[in-house]
């Protein structure tokens, strides 16, 4: 069971004259229960790439397939719908009902729950975003603050179920205490149900952290995709991207060029304290 | 909801750009006047050369002023239709059951379409050429004499370029609500009309609050940037005539003279 993206393009306003290709030739293989991190530039075509794992956008040409169907086929779209649940960027904008359970019941409803079913999903859905459902399932979703929205809004998704949770930069816009907890979320969300995480982020170290592999897009190009021990070996590629680079990395490589050994690739801060406490301790013991 | 072209800039350099919005919304308006003005099949065919040479030389394909008129196909047969039955005079063509077909119809069905068609084109073209912004600016400036009287050109002109701006920002956003919510698995497409006008709901109530959000923040960063209405404001971009306007004036006022003239002097 996997997503498939085989020369996959999208232009947009194609044959007009402000036509741009928004991703181009992209071939890329997610398995599920993976964890991906993608990055990329603000225009790199992060946001069109994602939007075709659902079937929300049609390729221009190249082909999607989620687990073995292709979304060209449109009975197939609405079962995709299911198995990838796409959260937008500031989905906060999304919410409409007047009470947080009813707005989060929303998704499992229209996939054919009966209404008690799709509340108790929602109120697991509130559970696993960290949100009580004796506090806040009957108040309204607008009079949230900015961090509860957005988690009112995730779970609008999870209560889906999907196999592939795909999120579009859900850290964006809040505090470092919002970003950890979202982060967390995901990692115990994906522990429980084994769903995959495919997460749009400009944090390389939150990324060296949670995922498991990464693909880097450049100007609509895929540059490098693969597992993230791989992807951050070769610095000097994400360099030139222009890319953030993870802060152990750069310790990492500082120490090397003065002379200090390491003898494993680090890109992230437990590593980096792992091989520290082993060499000191190593000296002094 | 891509495919909305009324009212959108094309952004190229040409003569018909550069002119004053002023002198194109009065020559537009005098070009409206003269489609209703013209009855003969012919003169139509004049109207039409001119209005192609005009958009020859606005450098806009005439694929953009053809996929303009597009959406206006339902309309165009509907109109046509209504007229060739409706219409009654002259030599009865065609008789069946309660229908009538007349020479009269036929004329009267083929001009409102020419008209139609004629007139979309035009203003499509002038919206085409010129940007909302100096649109409404030739319009707040054009209006500026009514002011005498009270009435309110400026607040008219600032609603408008704030609409203007927005329209594609709501479309964006609607664009991005909707399939936020056919992620969730919405469906828009099934059912009667009660159940298509409920779907709506999921899409309508975040656009309304984004609207006002917009709104209420625009507002802020206005007043904070002391705006204070039309008093004593001047322009950044001062639009001006220019010897080419004057020119442009000339022009048109012959050739709409021309058609007139030979439209009253030609017997067929
Ligand atoms: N609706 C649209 N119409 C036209 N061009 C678009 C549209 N959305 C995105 N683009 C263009 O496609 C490219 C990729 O955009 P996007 O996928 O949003 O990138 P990212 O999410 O990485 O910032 C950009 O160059 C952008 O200008
Ligand atoms: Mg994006």
């Amino acid at each position: 069971m996997s997503i498939v993206a085989e020369k996959l393009t999208h232009i947009y306003l194609e044959g007009s004259p402000n036509e741009s290709v928004a991703i181009d030739s992209i071939d890329l293989k997610i398995e599920a229960g993976e964890f991906w991190g993608i990055i990329g530039h603000t225009g790199s075509g992060k946001s069109t790439l994602v939007q075709h794992l659902n079937a929300l956008m049609q390729p221009t040409s190249g082909r999607i397939c989620v687990d073995g169907d292709d979304l060209k086929d449109k009975k197939n779209r609405r079962e995709a719908r299911k198995k990838v649940g796409l959260v937008f960027q500031y989905p906060e904008y999304q919410l409409f009902e007047e009470t947080v359970l009813k707005d989060i019941a929303y998704g499992p409803m229209n996939m054919g729950e009966s209404t008690e079913k799709a509340y108790e999903i929602a109120r697991e859905a509130m559970v696993s975003v960290g949100l009580s459902p004796d506090e806040i399932e009957g108040r309204s979703p607008f009079e949230l603050s900015g961090g509860q929205k957005r988690r009112v809004a995730i779970a609008g998704i999870i209560a889906i179920r999907p196999r592939y949770l795909v999120l579009d930069e859900p850290m964006a816009g809040l505090d470092p205490r919002g970003r950890k907890d979202i982060l967390n979320l995901l990692k115990t969300l994906r522990e429980k149900t084994g769903c995959a995480v495919i997460m749009i982020s400009h944090s390389m170290d939150d990324i060296a952290q949670f995922a498991d592999h990464v693909a880097v897009l450049n100007e609509g190009k895929l540059y490098k995709a693969g597992s993230v021990a791989e992807v951050f070996s070769d610095m000097e590629a994400l360099r030139r991207t222009g890319l953030d680079i993870p802060q152990a990395a750069i310790l990492a490589e500082r120490l090397k060029k003065q002379g200090i050994e390491i003898d494993r690739s680090i890109y992230t801060v437990e590593q980096m304290l792992d091989f520290i406490t082993e060499k000191t301790g190593g000296v002094s013991g | 909801m891509k495919d909305i072209t009324l009212g959108q800039y094309y952004n190229v350099d040409s003569i018909i750009h550069a002119l004053d919005p002023r002198t194109k919304l009065v020559l537009t308006f005098a070009y409206l006047i003269l489609v209703f003005l013209v009855s003969k099949l012919w003169a139509f065919g004049l109207v039409a050369l001119f209005a192609i040479s005009i958009i020859y030389l606005s450098k806009v394909p005439f694929k953009m002023v053809l996929k303009a008129l597009k959406p206006m196909r339902f309309l165009l047969v509907l109109m046509f239709l209504l007229n060739l039955f409706a219409a009654k005079s002259g030599e009865v063509l065609l008789k069946w059951w309660i229908f009538e077909i007349t020479a009269g119809g036929i004329r009267q069905a083929v001009f409102i379409v020419i008209r139609l068609l004629l007139l979309v084109a035009g203003t499509t073209l002038m919206t085409f050429t010129t940007t909302p912004i100096s649109l409404t600016d030739g319009l707040e400036k054009l209006l500026a004499p009514l002011k005498k009287i009270g009435f309110p050109s400026h607040e008219l002109a600032m609603m408008m370029t704030i609409a203007l701006r927005f329209i594609p920002t709501l479309l964006e956003e609607a664009d991005k609500i909707m399939k936020a919510q056919l992620s969730r698995g919405a469906d828009l497409e099934s059912g009667n009309i009660i159940k298509r006008a409920k779907s709506m709901i999921p899409i309508l109530v975040p656009l309304f609050v984004s609207a006002f959000r917009r709104a209420d923040e625009l507002a802020m960063a206005m007043e904070s940037r002391c705006y204070h209405g039309g008093e004593g404001r001047t322009k950044m971009r001062v639009i001006a005539f220019k010897k080419r306007d004057a020119i442009a004036f000339l022009i048109f006022a012959s050739a709409f003279a021309l058609i007139l003239v030979l439209q009253k002097l030609v017997v067929f």
